[in-house]
């Protein structure tokens, strides 16, 4: 494999809660342009190397350098704050906005845009990720949960991050919309040219859409490779997650 | 990297689009985007063309007023249109207007007050009877919610309620002093302190430190155990709401808020004790000795008898706004708010109706 960009760096990551420790040694790359999955045990601490990613969660020691932003040490927030979109696993929307002025609030905090010309924007955002025009002045309680993922996307989408973050973003959905919200994920990526990350279960978004997969085991990441190699793994547990009974349907070729 | 300005140049019929084209940059062609004479799309040039991102193409399209670039446009900008152009609309979509009327705004307005008053009333009924169960069969009662509101909400509160009272029986005793000397009688300021805190004061100060406390503690615990739809899962288990929230909230106050009335009355009465002592040179053995002589015991009941209605009041308040928490954050703070407005209101409004039936029946 030719040597590619990094947009990501996780080096030596130690991240602990009082005495119980979440990550040690926790190494990550992430390749720009890539749709790279993070699966993991429940509990084994994938939300929190999101968070950590995202510069929420500060280690006890190790770097993450995002676009050559060592994010917990006096790195570029503006820059970081519009390169860098994140969708919560429950949209995390402002509860007291309507939906387009969510979609409005990264723009009025980082652009001129202002008046028409952003309503129009904002609802483009909005039927770009598949929700209908109406849905623009609802509040996020009146949204279902697939609903509020969507317009989670198109928040974190408002101002083209060339990063994106996805918490379970296809946990919650039928199978329609998921497989709608995968190929939006798709369309988006290859469009804007995105690199996304995102911590997921869905076995058909894994076999579908991400072009590698890391496995959080053990404190640290055990395997990332494209998802077909991982059920070859060297690793137990990897390989015990892709050989699964759920996961052995995607098996081609029926070995 | 630097960012040039996005431009649309039409010379000669031909038209020449130049620049980046960022949600950061475009503002500038915004505001001059109209009347551009455009040639046929097909002959635009590209070749000054920088970056162009999702509002970038957005600002594009609406600056030429076309929907559709034609087959020479750049591939970068191509993938970005083939995203955006389908998700474009026409016209901004309008915020749905909600306005009445006069008459109809002040007809919905009395609509939900009744609701509201209607509302009051059943939950008022159902902590009654709930309430009353856990009173005929102690059994029902959570003791262990209880004991846990009694210690949350009342004991730890203890020490404010003990200091605020405190001071105001020393400025009771301060105020007195300075105008009862005028008169002659400073010596009555003892029976003024007595009378005022035990009546007044003592009930009062913890019931509206706890209106600000507990009723606003209630309020927000349950408010957000629906929003968790907690209390959803509790009526699907079987579990009665008002028995599991209501009732321990209530009974702790009632059995507290008498004790914590007496522990203010003594704070109120030590503070007037102390300036007296200090401005007037009674003794406390002297302060204690006429206290006893001129204070009717019945003022102190008069104002313990108080009590178990503003506990009630202080409870109710919470509980019914938590209970009425439906959908989002904005709808608890504002409950949360109602709570303690109302709980404070009914508190001194109460208090006024109590003084003038007892003014009433000489007591």
């Amino acid at each position: 494999m030719a040597e590619r960009e990094r947009v990501i760096e996780v080096r030596d990551l130690k991240t602990a809660f009082g005495k119980t420790v979440i990550h040690e040694d926790l190494d990550l790359d992430v390749y720009r342009g890539e749709i790279l999955g993070i699966v993991g045990a429940s509990g084994g601490g994938k939300s929190v190397l999101l968070n950590t990613m995202l510069g929420l969660q500060r280690p006890i020691s190790g770097s993450v350098v995002v676009g050559g932003q060592d994010i917990f040490n006096n790195p570029d927030r503006k820059w970081l704050a519009s390169n860098m979109g994140v969708m919560f696993q429950n949209g995390a929307l402002f509860s007291s906005l309507t939906l387009q002025e969510n979609v409005e609030a990264p723009f009025l905090e980082h652009t001129e845009i202002r008046g028409e010309f952003l309503s129009r924007l904002a609802q483009m955002k909005i039927s770009l990720v598949g929700l209908a025009n109406d849905a623009a002045y609802k509040r996020p309680a009146e949204l279902s949960g697939g609903m509020k993922k969507r317009a989670g996307v198109a928040r974190a989408l408002a101002l083209d991050p060339k990063l994106l973050f996805l918490d379970e973003p296809t946990a919650g959905l039928d199978p329609l919309a998921a497989a709608e919200f995968d190929d939006l994920i798709v369309s988006l990526r290859d469009a804007l040219e995105l690199t996304v990350v995102m911590v997921t279960h869905d076995l058909d978004s894994l076999f579908q859409i991400s072009d590698r997969v890391a496995v959080l085991a053990d404190k640290k990441i055990v395997a990332s490779d494209a998802v077909e190699k991982l059920r070859d793994s060297e690793d137990e547990w990897t390989r015990s997650y892709f050989q699964s009974r759920r996961a052995r349907r995607f098996n081609s070729g029926g070995n | 990297m630097p960012v040039s300005e996005p431009a649309v140049l039409t010379e000669n019929n031909a038209t020449k689009i130049s620049g980046d084209w960022l949600a950061t940059t475009v503002q500038s062609v915004e505001e001059n985007a109209n009347g551009h004479a455009l040639a046929a799309v097909d002959q635009i040039d590209w070749s000054q063309l920088g970056r162009v991102d999702s509002a970038g193409a957005f600002a594009l399209l609406h600056a030429l007023g076309v929907r559709d670039l034609g087959d020479n446009v750049p591939e970068q900008l191509r993938r970005v249109l083939d995203i955006v152009a389908p998700a474009m609309q026409e016209h901004a979509t309008k915020k749905p207007r909600k306005s009445y009327g006069f008459f109809t705004g002040l007809g919905r307005k009395v609509v939900t007050a009744l609701g509201e008053l209607y509302g009051n009333i059943v939950f008022l009924g159902r902590s009654e009877v709930g309430v009353g169960r856990a009173v005929i069969n102690p059994r029902r009662l959570r003791v262990r919610a209880l004991v846990s509101v009694m210690q949350q909400g009342s004991l730890e509160a203890l020490p404010i309620i003990m200091t605020m009272t405190f001071f105001i029986g020393a400025v009771v005793a301060l105020v007195g002093t300075n105008l009862l000397q005028n008169l002659g009688a400073s010596v009555f300021t003892v029976q003024l302190v007595g009378v005022s805190v035990l009546r007044e004061f003592g009930v009062l100060i913890p019931a509206i430190l706890l209106a600000g406390r507990s009723t606003s503690t209630f309020a927000a615990q349950i408010g957000a155990m629906r929003m968790n739809q907690e209390t959803d899962a509790m009526v699907v288990m079987g579990v009665d709401l008002t028995e599991a929230l209501v009732t321990p909230r209530v009974l702790a106050m009632i059995i507290t808020l008498p004790l914590l009335s007496v522990a203010a009355m003594i704070a109120g009465i030590l503070g007037g004790l102390l300036v007296s002592w200090a401005s007037l040179d009674i003794s406390p053995v002297f302060f204690v000795e006429r206290l006893r002589q001129t204070v009717d015991l019945q003022h102190f009941w008069l104002g313990l008898i108080k009590t178990p209605v503003m506990a009630i009041i202080i409870a109710l308040t919470g509980c019914r706004q938590g209970m009425a928490v439906r959908g989002d954050v904005e709808v608890l703070g504002r409950n949360v708010t109602t709570a303690v407005v109302q709980a404070l209101f009914a508190i001194i409004l109460l208090d006024a109706a109590f003084a003038l039936v007892f003014m009433k029946l000489d007591l």
